[in-house]
């Protein structure tokens, strides 16, 4: 600043000529693919003073500039002069973080001047309760991954704390390249997006692990044992020979949902289940229930794995992660839990050599002939901007920058899979997803997926739900109560309360 | 000699009005402002703020919507969970209280008789007291890990299986469970109290007491339980207190389950808050805890009349 007082009249048209000149040259270079792009901000007259010995100082016009100063010498001007720009990004822990961390990288090398802090929660339940709340305060982060389905999401919307990403979706047209289900899950009541899609996960999968079914002597199933009968049978002879069947971390209201939900899908028939994820909205008719006997049949079956012993003793006790670690101990045969458990960052991280060979994979028993048994999709994996976030050309660059087809097949590396269409699954892909989520891709066209209940439907009914659950594999609450339960609350959103 | 001149006539007294009363100590008052201050920013503003919610229906980022008492009319009418909660706090409370104050009165005891090793104990049975209610609840989950936790391992070894409960997994034991963990966090600090209270007691006493060949029971009932029985009333009230208002302890271990067993008023209205997004009622429940908490303190020292004994 104190040299600006000393600058001449000449030099100051210099400069200010310059400037104008490089925003003229590198605005007149058109459109750059997003991997050459430098982000252009205002450039300080006292950080150009330092950087400007290069530019012969006759130079007095915006087409001596053009002219005279190499294009390259322009750009590394705006590069030197330009303010770092920081940007904050949150995430939950586990592969999430791990997939945006790796494009945040590229990013900043593609993007010198822009600086990224990641904020990592790992506590994934914290992230959820907490971020609503920071993204609406005056720390909110510049660019944020948060779950997109319709709890806290349609919440965070319909108060307007998320920015409109309306043109980032038309410029960047992802209405062509995302499964339809997708964009329609995206799409807000008002009709706008205010988040996009990075990853889509698949879920919920039985994890067998080889050596304890060679042990029980159970062949080990394809991709679903064919009756409960059998699932009951086997977990038997696992308990037998003293071992836990079934593990999971039951403390974690999510994951009971996830059984709950794959559960759903074996037995309630498509068209009555597509009822049952909209029955909620306001002015439904209500016809399909949660008293229907297809969903008190599921509630009936769960609470016959507990009264059967298919659980793991003292599995409602235990998190997410002690769950995991009573399969990848060696003390129980199966695990339940999502496609990115098969991972680096999970059970082949925790298994160590050989794991990927250790066990198989299967989804839940076929529950009756006329339903086939199919996995869940989860496309909630979403990228937002806060509100009046800091930097949302950057932002927007970057989520634009993670879902091109370039990069988003970089997702595979951390067990996800991309959300676009369009990315081809190539074989180095193959190798970074693992031979489990492979196989499940390579099987997801002939056995299909499905939307899991607890996904589309509000807090108010999924979160309740889980709640009931847990009472249900607790022995506290009856099969049917469950479903009344849901049906009160099904009711109330229906009258709009 | 020369008179003294008369003295001049005092000046009467201006009445002690509230202004002139603050005037005059001005400056204690002054001094009083920032501690004032932070008490009204951060206890009772937000105590009244949360009153206020209470009455609203609000989801933590939309306009709130007023609702008058809805908020508490669902959950005493409507909400079988809060009555379980309540039900589980008063368990939770009554075992913890009598847990803490039976277990430290005892600990004093033994510390005050100079066993060898005292100075030891008395911080062996502090240090849980000083450790995180975060760290003790995780800790503690490990030891009652039914397939990996060494309690279980040790009740099979020593064949008593039928002992070997699914501590945090069976909702017929899992409060308890907390509460042994509660009592062991928590028995150090009475035990300091009464300690204090104790090394008081005039040597004269125990001197007599002595002489008239009064029993260690005797002793204990005629003697320390008077006069300590201030202390014992101040512990219970602030174990009573404490008590009611957990959370993190019952969050980090069960979150309030299996299947809501272990649900105390506190893991209730974190859920009600942050898992429903009903900050209204979240609300109305900490105005019926403040309001319970307070009913029972007054009810507690006008019935339980601690006096003192004088030689």
């Amino acid at each position: 600043m104190s040299s600006s007082k000393h600058l001449g009249r000449r030099r100051f048209i210099q400069i200010g000529v310059l400037a104008g000149a490089s925003a003229v040259v590198i605005s007149a270079c058109g459109e750059t693919t997003v991997v050459e792009k430098t982000v252009i901000k205002e450039v300080p007259v006292d950080r150009i003073v330092e950087v400007i010995k290069e530019v012969p100082v006759d130079v007095v016009t915006v087409e001596q500039v053009i002219k005279e100063v190499p294009v390259e010498i322009i750009k590394e001007v705006q590069v030197a002069a330009a303010r770092p720009v920081f940007v904050e990004l949150s995430v939950i822990g586990g592969p999430e973080a791990g997939h945006l961390q790796f494009e945040v990288d590229a990013f900043m090398e593609a993007n010198p001047n822009v600086e990224f802090k990641v904020n990592v929660t790992a506590d994934s339940i914290a992230y959820k309760v907490a971020a609503p709340q920071l993204f609406a305060s005056g720390d909110r982060p510049d660019v944020a991954w948060y779950w997109v389905d319709a709890k806290w999401y349609q919440n965070m919307a319909k108060a307007g704390i998320l920015e409109n990403l309306n043109d980032l979706w038309e410029r960047e047209k992802w209405v062509d390249v995302l499964p339809p289900s997708t964009v329609e899950a995206y799409t807000f009541t008002d009709g706008n997006y205010y988040a996009v899609n990075i990853d889509v996960v698949l879920y919920p999968f039985i994890y067998n692990m080889k050596e304890h079914f060679d042990a029980a002597g159970i062949d080990l199933p394809g991709r679903w044992m064919e009756s409960m009968e059998d699932f009951y049978a086997a977990a038997e002879e696992f308990r037998a020979i003293g071992l836990e069947p079934l593990t999971y971390g039951g403390k974690e209201g999510w994951i009971v949902g996830h059984n709950h939900d794959a559960m759903l899908q074996k037995n309630v028939p498509e068209a009555k289940m597509s009822e049952l994820q909209s029955n909620w909205r306001e002015g439904a008719d209500g016809q399909q229930s949660f008293i229907d006997p297809d969903v008190l049949g599921v509630h009936e079956a769960m609470a016959e794995m507990r009264e059967r012993r298919v659980y793991a003793d003292g599995f409602l006790g235990r998190n997410f992660g002690d769950g995991r670690g009573v399969f990848t101990a060696g003390k129980a045969a199966m695990f339940q839990d999502g496609s990115w458990s098969a991972s680096e960052g999970l059970l082949y991280g925790e298994m160590g050599e050989g794991s990927k060979d250790a066990f198989d994979w299967m989804v839940y028993p076929r529950m009756r002939a006329d339903v086939e048994p199919q996995m869940l999709t989860y496309s909630g994996n979403g990228l937002m901007i806060p509100k009046d976030g800091l930097h949302q050309d950057v932002t927007q660059e970057y989520i634009a920058w993670v879902m091109s087809k370039e990069r988003n097949g970089s997702a595979a590396a951390y067990g996800v899979i991309p959300s676009r269409l369009d990315v081809e699954i190539t074989d180095d892909m193959r190798e970074l997803l693992g031979p489990h989520v492979s196989s499940m891709l390579d099987i997801l066209p002939s056995m299909g997926a499905a939307q899991g209940w607890d996904a589309v439907v509000p807090a108010d009914l999924a979160d309740y739900s889980m709640t009931l659950l847990q009472e249900l594999l607790a022995g506290s609450r009856e099969p049917a109560s469950v479903g009344e339960e849901l049906e009160a609350v099904a009711e109330r959103l229906r009258a709009g309360e | 000699m020369a008179e003294q001149p008369a003295p001049p006539p005092v000046r009467a007294e201006r009445r002690s009005s509230l202004a002139w009363r603050i005037y005059r100590y001005r400056l204690a008052y002054l001094f009083l402002v920032p501690g004032v201050g932070l008490i009204g920013l951060f206890i009772a503003y937000p105590l009244v703020d949360s009153l206020i919610i209470s009455l609203y229906k609000w989801d933590g980022l939309s306009p709130r919507e007023f609702v008058g008492l809805k908020n508490f009319q669902r959950l005493l009418i409507h909400e079988p969970r809060f009555w379980l909660a309540l039900r589980n706090i008063a368990i939770f409370s009554g075992f913890t209280v009598v847990g803490t104050i039976g277990i430290g009165f005892a600990l004093a005891l033994a510390i005050e008789r100079r066993v060898k090793g005292w100075a030891l104990f008395k911080v062996i049975f502090f240090i849980p007291v000083m450790m995180s209610a975060t760290v003790v609840g995780v800790l503690w989950s490990r030891l009652y890990d039914s397939t990996f936790g060494p309690i279980n391992a040790f009740l099979h070894s020593v064949g008593l299986h039928q002992l070997a409960f699914e501590w945090l997994g069976d909702p017929s034991v899992a409060l308890y469970a907390i509460i042994i963990v509660s009592v062991w966090q928590y028995g150090g600090f009475p035990m300091i109290m009464f300690l204090a209270a104790m090394e008081n007691i005039p040597l004269e006493l125990h001197d007599a007491a002595s002489i008239d060949g009064v029993s260690g029971w005797g002793r204990i009932r005629h003697i320390i339980f008077p006069m300590t029985r201030q202390v014992f009333v101040v512990m219970t009230m602030l174990q009573l207190i404490f008590s009611f208002k957990v959370f993190d302890i019952v969050w980090v271990m069960t979150e309030g389950g299996p299947g809501q067993a272990s649900t105390v008023l506190g893991t209730f209205l974190y859920r009600e808050a942050f898992t429903f997004q009903s900050f209204g009622s979240a609300s109305a429940v900490a105005v019926m805890m403040f309001a319970l908490i307070m009913f029972f303190s007054i009810l507690y020292l006008r019935f339980v009349r601690p006096e003192k004994i004088e030689f």
